[in-house]
């Protein structure tokens, strides 16, 4: 008897020292990458509209510092299949993506008339807070972040490079509270002036703001678009390629 | 006569000493250093919300540890202490009841990673704690058998 209640004892104090420990295991402790995927409102028979349109990948111009990194990175990649399922959703003959208009070859811009390019325009800044100490020599990223700028789709004739229609979706300012998991050694932060991006605690947050508004920008990306649009510029482009020389009379 | 008398309680009181340092020792061995070690994960790599809920102090480092050794492995330890500590109570006998209860701790365990799954306690559901749990009642079993058959 005594056993049994000095083991029910021992459960119990353990249990309590069990409970007393536990941390919730962090589920933000993983990168979340979010599904940016826009799927067209509707489709027409493909290559019904009679023009054949080069696609350039999406890119960020100037230098933006995080381009490269996730979720911006994510972002870009697929706002360029997007563009492209767009495109042929409305009836367009799609060539490329091309990593640049460089990469184009003669004979695609002869055979494309119009390109189509999208440049994100995006600015990440602090607005509050930032590294603060959490002991001597460890730091945490905390504050908010806002997220502004534009996207602007242009198509252009793909010899001259000349703009037809330009139009500009303005990317909604969005304040975005992060902190950081991870405590950082402020004497190897590499850039004090960057955020820390691989941090979940900042990543995560971020990539599901772009989330919000991805949906918004790619359904006015698909409204800006339409068929009679670029039926009008697409027959500029004989006068515009006769007046650069590409094509001789 | 006497002096046989005191030789014998000597003897005895020296067996009595032996014995408290062996335990001791076994304390210290199967109990407190796997429930250290477990701390220490706690204060380097996790933190301690009960002491520290905005984790100013821990974790010490912030390093990237693998999740085995972060999660599941504490998990493991703490219960091997424990089945240890049963054990020492029922002196490792032989006895329906010490094996309850290590059976009763075992599924215990098991069970409260599923009330964890379907939301009934806090916590995370890890199917490896139960994996650790498995592993750490796997050790102590073994260990069990050499005591007893040394006996």
């Amino acid at each position: 008897m005594k056993k049994n209640i000095y083991s029910a004892l021992t459960l119990v104090a353990f249990a309590l020292l069990f409970w007393a420990s536990s941390t919730p295991k962090d589920m933000n402790s993983q990168l979340i990458i979010p599904d940016y995927d826009f799927s067209p409102p509707s489709t027409v028979e493909p290559a019904s509209a009679g023009i054949k349109m080069a696609l350039f990948e999406a890119s960020y111009p100037g230098n933006f510092s995080y381009s490269n990194k996730s979720p911006f990175k994510n972002f870009r990649i697929s706002m360029g299949k997007d563009l492209e399922e767009i495109l042929t959703s409305r009836g367009y003959i799609v060539k490329g993506p091309y990593d640049g208009y460089d990469l184009m070859t003669y004979s695609d811009k002869e055979e494309c008339e119009l390109g189509l390019f999208a440049d994100i325009d995006m600015n990440i800044d602090k607005t509050s807070g930032g590294w603060r100490n959490v002991t001597a020599a460890m730091q945490k990223f905390e504050g908010t972040l806002t997220v502004s700028g534009k996207i602007t789709l242009y198509i252009s004739e793909t010899f001259t490079k000349q703009k037809l229609i330009v139009k500009s979706l303005p990317i909604p300012q969005t304040d975005i509270s992060v902190k950081s998991i991870a405590n950082y050694n402020m004497y190897t932060i590499p850039n004090r002036e960057l955020i820390p991006l691989e941090d979940p605690g900042v990543h995560n947050p971020i990539a599901s703001a772009l989330k919000e508004f991805y949906q918004s920008t790619m359904k006015r990306a698909w409204d800006l678009l339409p068929k009679e649009d670029l039926l009008r510029v697409k027959n500029q482009v004989p006068q515009i390629r006769k007046e650069a020389g590409f094509i001789k009379n | 006569m006497n002096l046989s008398i005191i030789s014998i309680k000597s003897n005895e009181s020296v067996r009595e000493t032996t014995t408290s340092k062996v335990s001791i020792m076994k304390i210290v061995l199967h109990v407190l250093m796997p429930i250290s070690i477990g701390i220490i994960i706690y204060m380097f790599f996790r933190g301690i919300p009960l002491i520290d809920p905005h984790g100013n102090i821990f974790p010490i480092w912030t390093i990237k540890i693998p999740e085995l050794v972060m999660y599941n492995i504490p998990d493991g330890l703490w219960l091997y202490a424990l089945l240890f500590c049963i054990s020492m109570i029922w002196a490792h006998e032989k006895s329906n009841s010490h094996y309850g209860w290590l059976t009763i701790i075992l599924i215990l365990s098991i069970t409260s990673e599923y009330l964890q799954k379907w939301g009934l306690i806090p916590g995370t559901f890890d199917l490896q704690d139960i994996y650790a749990y498995l592993m750490a009642t796997t050790i102590h079993v073994v260990q069990q058998y050499s005591i007893t058959q040394k006996k």
